[in-house]
């Protein structure tokens, strides 16, 4: 094959830049139920709150300090993990957002997500002087958190994504 | 001496295979039906382009199933995006002459 004219050329550049935006814009669409997983925290959440008196009572505080704060890392942690595998497509998973095969990511996210609602437990208590309240207090937090963190993260995504698009590649 | 063809790949230029190696460029993964849909090809057509990018290891294909449903899905290859990167640098020099 010889050589393409450069009128050619610039069209065949422009289709190169067309579809590699349109695979970024469908790799980081956002189904609907996404921001049905914040109603399920919540929910699980509350749930692990209001048995918390019934844990207390059947296992000791202990236990139920245990249970409460793994519940809600390994929620937090699930959410993160479930919530940037459907945050994109599907059908088109962009690099580094597919957390099935991303430990790394994954590990990270339960890093944060540990620290963040630990900070905010003792935070929390710190302002309210009540360990119950606190934990209240600090479950809303996450949810409200996570929530309100994925649609501005996603879109971050997608810009930088459409920024590396845009970027020539050096020669 | 570089002329500004170097690195012009003359099976990646093909416009249907350009199409689907420019969509597979950002992602990691995309499934058949996605490329598909996006391309405007039918099941053949592109499962025979995508076979002659498999062979020239400019794409992997991984095939699994959801439930019992098969689901092909592709990838570029490290090969292949080194294959585009050098293409579409050719086409810029290419047009860089009648600048």
């Amino acid at each position: 094959m010889t050589s393409p004219t450069p009128e050619e050329a610039r069209e065949a550049l422009a289709a190169v830049t067309r579809q590699k935006h349109t695979a970024v814009d469908a790799a980081y669409s956002t189904p609907a139920w996404y921001f049905a997983m914040i109603g399920g925290f919540t929910l699980f959440s509350g749930s692990l709150y209001l048995t918390k008196d019934w844990v207390e009572r059947a296992w000791g505080e202990p236990a139920s300090f245990a249970i409460l704060i793994g519940g809600v890392l390994i929620s937090t942690t699930l959410l993160a993990a479930v919530s940037a595998r459907f945050v994109q497509r599907r059908d088109a998973v962009p690099p580094g957002g597919d957390f099935t095969n991303n430990r790394r990511g994954l590990l990270i996210t339960l890093l944060v997500a540990a620290v963040g609602a630990l900070v905010l437990y003792f935070a929390a208590y710190a302002a309210i002087g009540d360990w119950d309240y606190a934990l209240g207090v600090m479950l809303v937090a996450v949810a409200l958190t996570v929530g309100a963190a994925g649609k501005p993260i996603q879109n971050l995504m997608r810009r930088r994504a459409h920024r590396r698009v845009d970027t020539v590649p050096a020669r | 001496m570089t002329t500004p063809s170097d690195g012009f790949d003359a099976l990646i230029h093909a416009p249907t295979r350009l199409a689907i190696v420019s969509l597979l460029a950002p992602l990691e993964w995309a499934e058949f039906k996605f490329v598909r849909d996006q391309v405007g090809l039918s099941d053949s057509a592109l499962s025979k382009q995508i076979t002659t990018l498999e062979e020239a290891g400019y794409v992997s294909v991984r095939k699994d199933f959801v439930g019992k449903k098969p689901r092909t899905s592709m990838q570029l290859t490290a090969d292949g995006k080194t294959a585009l990167e050098r293409h579409v640098a050719a086409l810029r020099a290419i047009v860089g002459d009648l600048l």
